[in-house]
């Protein structure tokens, strides 16, 4: 492993000046990204995903925030960093694909022009290599008839095929980080695995990492090496993909995992719900965030209890419940796994 | 806050018009004076000035005192009187012409929105083609016609130099700019889920258009009405300074400022006065309507783009 | 698209029709008004009225009146005035659409780029002093009678300050056309484009400002900032090109509006004798004949001006060309 890597976070912090007081979105938040690997960001709505990877990205212009801590994109500070300088990381190093291609691709150019935009503003290629670029790259997104559809707008295309040329326009640089924004909620759901499999294809080729943020577990899942749990603006637990389905340490994590179907496990009388609705972002608490919806909260949960390692694998959770006792509590929410389905 | 403080000054300062005009001022904004004096620092002055050339004559400028504070007109009348009173026509004549295009405007767009069909199909293309005319250009037909016989449909008659007559033909300009966006937000209230919900539970169409509609498009009303009211004054005045406003013997802003016309470089007080007063009414009840709008509806702008042209 | 055309075309027609019939029915068939005295104007003998009566069919029902009165403005075109005895009217709205042309011509040069400039000026100072200033600023051009702005300019420029360098080089009050005096034509209408811009300069301003505002929160513009372009591309080449959408089709209707008889304030004030001047000279009068004319022309040319605006919005917005 080396020294460096590809992105390390530290103690990141956003917050936004709002006409009712200050609102923290992402509370401390630190975790590192690996060259090559792909790592999942779980969390419901409102629980600052999107924000800590807006501001990886430089994409909160909001004037009333506020970011502090650090974000080293292979040892630079990015937060370090003047416009024009992020601006050149922005694109090439580290591109973005968002949640919903309908709006996300502007309506008034023709797509092609649109991805060509990003590849000029990076490299001095000529308008030929350009135009052959881009038809490379709808070729290898599988955009069928790419010679006749790069003069086409964007409204002529399905959802689908959007995402499809939002991922071409990412990768169009061949950067080393891919930033995918919940990149399948807004599709069909037959769409779904194909968006991801390209995102899968491509990015190994290209040996990029991925950051995917997404509330859908079954897709991390399938893609992601590590997942990190969030929560309120915390990164509640974090671990490998493996350990965190199997060994799911927090309660909001069990909670997470028990209002999912699966197949891979004993069909429950009815699946777990989390009681309580998420916290608004205005009256934070001091201690535990997930302290007032948990049911085994206790009292000492009201000093916030930090992200520790407890076994020495990487697997970091926030929850003060003695090790030892959560098999048994979580077994009250999931069902064990291992067990077949008795059907 | 400021602006509606200024708002309020400037709607008491009109209101007690009649107590300037016989208290301080001693005059009859309304009748002609060309005879009178006034007594400045001891000294009787007329109010009327022979030139010294001997051709013509020149009203008395600003005296910046309690009679003839901004000076007299051609007519040997206090400025600063006709200047309230005029006020009081120009507000009058705003309000209730927004009140008026309003009213009509929001019949009009539940109507279409409320029936859809051919109905809806008929009156919004009225309005389209209504709101498609230069507001000037529509003002001038109905006032042309108008003016020189007064309106009578059946038992309702409204005499040529009525202040009524100004309302209704700037009121019915204005309809079209209010009953499209009501219209519209019609339609979008009637595809929200509860009212669809209502629909389907079989609601009454009386009950569903007066509970559940009518209050969500309200509020877009209320929205356009202080912007209305300032269209409708910056149209009267134009109407009156094209003298097919407000008739004589009354006055408005807009008549004073064509009379103003005349002595515009020997006088320049009675035009300046009388536009900054409608100046600084509009600028206070714009920035009103935005403040309502932000607090009412802050996803309504799009559907006040129209402004500008019925300002123009 | 040639479709999209063809079907705006078609419903000009028919709502060029409607208009006309609308002009018709405000001249013709108000309850309570005797069209004949009307159009005889103040003072008119029983003859004149007689004439009339015959002339446009008065005694015959309403759509024989209605044939007639389109025919001889668009057909035959030789209306004439009553007050001003022979006058025909049609050739004198050609004489003066020029002028009328030159004065709404200039001052929209004038209006596209000043907004265009301080609209783009205030969203990219937001957040500094300078934006709510600009603002400020234009909400007192949109609040300014446009009439009484022409006076004090007037007052100024050719009174108070005339004698001063700073506006010794107004020529008095009218018009030279360009054929005649390119120079003149200039000097003669720099001061009534100026008053004229000023209302929509404010207005345009700000709506431009509060679109491009209002597009930083658009998935797109975020999606361009992503991709490591420049903010001033953000801007101008993302954020300003889709807000001159709802721009340009406001100023296609502004323009067509005051071309057709909305500028007729500043012509009056100015003295320049456009089509307004016409409407307004013949106001004095009750000159109908002339304002009917002149209403109907500036209608239809309206008509005319959006449905060309449509045309071209279908360019800008590709969107709306294959929907």
């Amino acid at each position: 492993m080396s020294s460096t890597p590809l992105l390390e976070v530290v103690d990141l912090r956003v917050e936004f000046e709002t006409e009712s007081g200050p609102v923290t979105a992402v509370d401390g938040v630190s975790f590192v990204v690996d060259d090559g690997s792909v790592l999942g960001i779980v969390g419901e709505s409102g629980s600052g995903k999107s924000v800590t990877m807006m501001s990886v990205m430089g994409l909160i212009t909001d004037p009333n925030a506020r970011i502090t801590g650090s974000i080293q994109y292979r040892g630079q500070d990015l937060l370090a960093l003047d416009r024009d300088e992020w601006r050149s990381i922005r694109g090439t190093e580290i591109a973005m694909i968002f949640q919903d291609p309908m709006t996300s691709m502007n309506p008034v150019y023709r797509v092609g022009w649109q991805i060509a935009e990003q590849i000029n503003a990076h490299t001095s290629l000529s308008r030929k290599d350009v135009h052959l670029r881009v038809l490379e790259l709808m070729h290898q997104v599988g955009i069928p008839d790419a010679e006749q559809r790069i003069d086409d707008f964007p409204h002529q295309f399905s959802g689908g095929q959007r995402q499809r040329l939002m991922i071409a326009m990412a990768l169009s640089c061949r950067p080393r980080l891919l930033i995918a924004d919940e990149p399948t909620t807004a599709l069909d759901v037959t769409i779904q695995a194909q968006i991801l499999e390209l995102i899968q294809t491509l990015t190994a080729e290209t040996e990029s990492s991925v950051v995917l943020i997404t509330h859908d577990l079954g897709v991390v899942a399938e893609m992601a090496d590590s997942v990190q749990v969030m929560y309120d603006g915390r990164i509640v637990e974090a671990g490998t993909t493996a350990t965190i389905f199997n060994d799911p340490r927090h309660p909001y994590t069990w909670g997470l995992l028990g209002s999912m179907p699966r197949v891979d496990r004993p069909r429950p009388e009815r699946l777990t719900t989390i009681p309580g609705a998420p916290p608004s972002p205005h009256d934070r608490q001091p201690g535990c965030v997930f302290a007032p919806r948990c049911v085994h909260h206790q009292p000492a949960c009201d000093v916030s209890p930090p992200l520790t390692e407890r076994t020495g694998d990487g697997h970091l959770d926030a929850c003060i419940l003695p090790l030892d006792e959560r098999a048994s509590l979580r077994a009250a929410v999931l069902a064990p796994t291992g067990v077949a389905d008795e059907r | 806050m400021l602006s509606l403080v200024v708002l309020l000054v400037i709607i008491i300062a009109t209101l007690l018009a009649p107590v300037y005009a016989s208290r301080i001022a001693k005059t009859d904004p309304f009748a002609s004076n060309l005879s009178g004096t006034i007594v400045i620092n001891g000294q009787t002055v007329p109010v009327i000035q022979p030139n010294p050339t001997g051709l013509g004559s020149t009203p008395i400028g600003p005296t910046w005192q309690a009679q003839y504070f901004l000076g007299a007109d051609t007519q040997g009348r206090d400025v600063a009187a006709r200047l309230l009173y005029g006020g009081r026509a120009s507000l009058i004549v705003g309000v209730a012409a927004a009140v008026v295009a309003c009213l009509i405007a929001t019949i009009i767009g539940l109507l279409a929105g409320f029936s859809g069909g051919m109905i809806d199909a008929t009156i919004s293309r009225l309005l389209d083609i209504v709101w498609a005319f230069p507001i000037y250009l529509l003002a001038i037909a109905l006032s042309t016609v108008l003016l020189v016989q007064g309106l009578s449909i059946g038992p309702i008659a409204v005499d040529p130099g009525s202040l009524w007559l100004p309302v209704i033909i700037i009121g019915f300009v204005f309809v079209p700019y209010v009953a499209r966006p009501v219209r519209g937000e019609v339609l979008s209230v009637r595809r929200r889920d509860y009212v669809e919900a209502a629909i389907a539970q079989g609601a009454r169409r009386r009950r569903l258009l007066f509970k559940e509609i009518l209050p969500n498009v309200l509020p877009s009303v209320i929205v356009i009405f202080p912007l209305m009211i300032a269209a409708c004054i910056l149209t009267e005045s134009a109407l009156s300074f094209l003298s097919i406003g407000v008739q004589p013997p009354q006055a408005s802003w807009g008549t004073i400022i064509n009379g103003g016309q005349a002595q515009l470089y020997t006088r320049p007080m009675v035009s300046i006065s009388a536009g900054l007063m409608i100046a600084i009414t509009i600028l206070v009840l714009n920035i009103l309507g935005d403040g309502v709008r932000d607090a009412l509806d802050p996803r309504a702008k799009l559907r006040l783009r129209r402004r500008g042209r019925a300002q123009a | 698209m040639i479709a999209f055309a063809l079907r705006r075309i078609a419903s000009m027609i028919v709502v060029l029709f409607a208009l006309s019939v609308i002009v018709f029915l405000i001249f013709f068939a108000t309850p309570g008004i005797d069209p004949a005295r009307q159009m005889a104007g103040r003072n008119a003998t029983p003859e004149t009225l007689a004439a009339i009566r015959s002339n446009f069919g008065l005694d015959r029902p309403l759509p024989v009146q209605y044939l007639t009165m389109m025919d001889r403005i668009v057909v035959k075109r030789d209306i004439e005035s009553y007050s001003n005895r022979g006058v025909q009217v049609i050739p004198q709205i050609i004489a003066a659409a020029p002028v009328t042309f030159s004065l709404v011509f200039g001052a929209a040069v004038i209006w596209i780029f000043a907004s265009i400039g301080i609209g783009l000026l205030a969203a990219s100072l937001r957040g500094t002093i300078w934006d709510p200033l600009l603002m400020g600023v234009s909400l007192i051009g949109v609040a300014l009678p446009v009439f009484w702005l022409g006076e004090v300019a007037n007052l100024v420029t050719q009174q108070r300050f005339h004698d001063t360098f700073l506006f010794s080089w107004v020529p008095p009050l009218g018009y030279v056309p360009l054929t005649e005096d390119p120079i003149g034509w200039f000097t003669h209408l720099v001061i009534p484009w100026l008053v004229l811009s000023v209302l929509f300069v404010g207005f345009y301003a700000r709506v431009l400002r509060s679109d491009i505002v209002s597009s930083e929160n658009e998935d797109y513009v975020r999606t361009a900032r992503s991709k490591g372009i420049t903010e001033r591309r953000v801007l101008l080449r993302h954020q300003l090109r889709t807000s001159m959408i709802t721009f340009v089709s406001l100023f296609g209707l502004d323009f067509a509006a005051l071309v057709a008889g909305g500028a007729l304030l500043v012509e009056v004030v100015f003295g320049l004798p456009g089509v307004g001047r016409l409407t307004y000279l013949s106001l004095a009068g009750l000159d109908l004949p002339v304002i009917m004319t002149t209403v109907l022309y500036g209608a239809f040319f309206i008509v005319v001006a959006s449905a060309l605006v449509d045309i071209l919005y279908a360019f800008l917005d590709p969107r709306t060309r294959t929907a």
